[in-house]
């Protein structure tokens, strides 16, 4: 069957409400990367296995990752009328005790995280599933409310709320909770002008790292002229850290799907690529597979909707390499040439891809644009601080209680981040650093956690938003032994087009390793800032330029570290 | 004639040596003489290719020999040129196409093999320099067939400041040690921080501390 019309796309929303809250048992597994790390498969095979052999008729469905990463395997049971239950930490041996305690409707109490009455979404005031009707039993309004967890308190999900509620592989659910609906709406009724007036209107802003305003970028690639023009989801995520973006497109790849469409739509695409880094096998089947699901509706193809609009779509995947989440080298990875930036001007707007007019957004950033076109760009700005508007996916790792990915608006202070989400550093100790945005922002101290998670702030303490990684490290943690681990990263990446990235970061390595074994002197450090500034000074793209970013604040911020271990002159 | 192309001549030559012992004696010099001759003029420039051999063989010998010269030539350790081409072919278009077929090569072989390289650069027109660049520059090919134990060791700046650094250390060590089965990755996360120092040995997850155990089992030491 094809969409052509609102009417179908309600009729495969009722069909998806069925799947959601079946009349009969649904039991999910938390199936994204972090999940299947922790043994989800065999979780997943085992609930099947004695599903049937106990003669329990259930739905047995994959879905993505909720951001309790810690959790993980996570379980979660939804019978009609009661709520939904999360059980956390599910072992594979347990899990014949759990399904005979979801057969006399009993709960397995050391397991079990959180109950769901309701299904809330950003589209809607009320609930869009009401899990739970009439009055709760004993045994289930002990187990706490979901929103009543700091972790999911504090969070404004705006476009992860369908992550590890929906199946990744089923598109009727994402259109059961309101997906589709904004490309049915642009189709209908805008005229590209006015949906990039609207990303305008939002202020929403490149969530890659350089924090661009997007509707701006959308408008030079609309105004640029070409024979054809692309729009390139940026999927590379080369961050060595938590992949949060990773747990975005294995757990909602529609919504990415449907935001690349519009982008499409407004600036005059008919042709898309998402880049995904070379270790996302599963993001990359995932999106494949929904790719060919929206193909079948008509969702994606020749005449979308019957609306005269045709866009197609590619998943590209990409080599395995950091610098390939710049945009230029990452147009050269997808010409299929070497990952190393191109000089700018000419911008990808004007002459990207293969020659054309291309955007290259972060998906992270198109994933936004659904909930834009739905709900206004007013709406939008309205979200988050009036220069950095909207939320941000962060993804807390390193010495936390509790490493997990998290949705917060921005302006939220990064210290409340890391005790409501993170739980604070693990095994109690003191959080003495951390970094946020990802390599390439500085290590900042612990007196500067009442820093604010927005593009200004950061950038003012020498830091960036970037990506949205938040490292942190605790009182053991070696400063220098970071500065080397981070310059030996670049020295790794750098894709050698520039000499003073190149030979700098080899430098830096060499000077560094001296210091670390006793060698190191003043001149030493008075050369790295030296360095640090030609490479600032003379790299073609954002990776020369802050390669020595961390270094450089680990020396301000922590100078007795580094001081201290100076060869000391013995006196005559 | 490149280097490369002047061993593969060598080394096709003395698998078709081989590859005639499957046939039966009494038959065997037909095959060879006649075989040869069609090789020679196929590859006119003189650099017998594998894929030539491949070639010839379906072309020319007739069943049953033909099943058991081809089988015989795939449990060599040679690559079969015949897949080599059908990935070629699966990806059409320049340049563009070039990281996918490398990703289809090592899918296949796991590794991108210089003799499937060679024939890549010959399709498709590009220098074999250049794709060897391209191979070498990113980090997911790999130019050497892996090992019997796959270790990827997290290497995540999470996993770092648990101590990471020092799993990594051993794990280089081990693997260099003399005939150690293993080959070593790197990887940039992957996604259970809160295992960290994580690695992953043949398929399964282990923290750090679980780690020694798990390698020198494997090792059988």
């Amino acid at each position: 069957m094809k969409i052509n019309k609102a009417d179908d796309l309600k009729k495969i929303k009722k069909e998806g409400m069925k799947l959601l809250s079946p009349a009969a048992l649904r039991i999910t597994v938390g199936a994204a990367t972090c999940g299947f790390a922790k043994g989800a498969g065999k979780v997943f095979e085992a609930l099947k296995y004695e599903a049937k052999k106990q003669k329990v008729k259930a739905d047995v469905v994959v879905v993505g990752c909720n951001g309790l990463c810690y959790a993980e395997p996570i379980v979660e049971v939804i019978r009609s009328g009661k709520p939904r239950i999360t059980y956390g930490n599910v072992p594979v041996e347990r899990v014949s005790e759990l399904v005979k305690a979801i057969k006399t409707g009993k709960l397995v109490k050391d397991l079990v995280l959180m109950r769901r009455d309701e299904e809330k979404s950003p589209l809607e005031k009320g609930a869009v599933i009401k899990y739970s009707k009439g009055k709760l039993s004993r045994e289930l309004s002990t187990v706490k409310e979901y929103r009543k967890l700091d972790f999911f308190k504090n969070q404004t999900k705006l476009i992860s709320s369908n992550a590890g509620t929906i199946s990744p592989e089923r598109i009727e659910e994402y259109i059961a909770l309101g997906g589709y609906a904004a490309l049915a709406k642009i189709l209908s009724a805008l005229i590209p002008e006015q949906v990039i007036d609207e990303v305008s209107a939002s202020r929403l802003r490149g969530r890659g790292g350089a924090g661009f305003p997007t509707g701006a970028k959308w408008k030079a690639c609309r105004l640029a002229e070409g024979d054809r023009k692309y729009v390139v989801c940026n999927g590379s995520e080369g961050d060595p850290e938590i992949g949060m973006h990773r747990s975005l497109l294995e757990s909602d790849p529609h919504l990415i799907i449907e935001g690349i469409i519009i982008a499409g739509y407004a600036v005059g695409a008919h042709e898309g690529y998402i880049y995904v880094n070379d270790r996302y096998l599963l993001a990359k089947e995932r999106i494949e597979n929904a790719i060919k699901q929206a193909e079948k509706l008509g969702l994606l193809g020749k005449n979308i909707m019957k609306s005269g609009f045709s866009f197609s779509l590619q998943v590209k995947r990409g080599g395995g390499a950091y610098i390939c989440g710049e945009e230029t080298a990452l147009l050269n990875a997808l010409e299929g040439s070497f990952a190393e930036p191109r000089p700018r001007p000419p911008f990808p707007a004007q002459k990207g891809l293969f020659g054309m007019p291309t955007i290259v957004n972060n998906l992270e950033t198109l994933a936004n644009i659904p909930l834009i076109v739905l709900k206004g760009g007013k709406w939008f700005s309205g979200v988050g601080t009036k220069l950095s508007t909207g939320t941000k996916i962060v993804a807390l790792s390193g010495n936390v209680t509790h490493p997990c990915w998290v949705e917060v608006s921005l302006g939220m202070p990064i210290k409340s981040i890391i005790s409501l989400f993170g739980k604070g550093g693990a095994g109690g100790k003191k959080v003495k650093a951390f970094q946020a945005g990802g390599p390439s922002g500085g290590i900042l101290p612990a007196k500067a956690l009442n820093l604010k998670l927005d593009y200004e702030q950061l950038c003012k303490a020498d830091s960036l938003l970037g990506s949205g990684g938040l490292l942190i490290m605790d009182e053991n943690t070696d400063m220098l032994d970071m500065a080397k681990f981070f310059t030996d990263f670049f020295a790794d990446e750098s894709c050698g087009k520039c000499t003073s990235c190149r030979e700098g970061l080899k430098q830096l390595q060499q000077i560094l390793g001296s210091v670390m074994e006793g060698r190191g002197t003043k001149e030493h450090l008075s050369l790295i800032k030296r360095m640090a500034a030609a490479m600032a000074d003379t790299s073609a793209c954002a990776l020369g330029k802050t390669a020595a970013v961390p270094t450089l604040s680990v020396m301000k911020h922590f100078p007795q570290e580094i001081e201290g271990r100076l060869m000391v002159k013995k006196r005559a | 004639m490149t280097n490369t192309q002047a061993e593969w001549q060598g080394k096709s030559e003395s698998m078709f040596e081989r590859m005639l012992q499957e046939v039966p004696e009494a038959v065997r010099d037909v095959f060879r003489g006649n075989l040869m001759a069609i090789l020679k003029e196929k590859a006119k420039d003189g650099s017998i290719l594998e894929g030539h051999v491949v070639e010839v063989v379906n072309e020319k010998v007739p069943e049953p020999f033909k099943g058991n010269i081809l089988k015989a030539f795939s449990l060599m350790g040679g690559v079969d040129m015949n897949k080599v081409g059908e990935i070629i072919e699966r990806f059409p278009g320049g340049q563009e196409s070039l990281l996918s077929i490398l990703h289809a090569l090592q899918d296949q072989f796991g590794y991108c093999p210089p003799e499937a390289l060679v024939l890549v650069s010959q399709k498709k027109g590009v220098f074999l320099s250049m794709l060897y660049r391209l191979v070498t520059s990113y980090q997911a090919f790999r130019t050497e067939p892996p090992k019997k134990n796959m270790v990827t060791v997290c290497n995540g700046t999470g996993c770092h400041v648990k101590g990471g650094g020092a799993i990594l250390k051993e794990m280089e060590k081990r693997a260099s040690e003399n005939g150690a089965q293993i080959t070593l990755e790197k990887a940039r996360c992957l996604g259970c921080c809160d295992f960290s120092p994580a690695l992953i040995i043949n398929g399964q997850l282990y923290s750090g501390s679980e780690a020694q155990a798990k390698i020198s089992e494997i090792l059988g030491k």
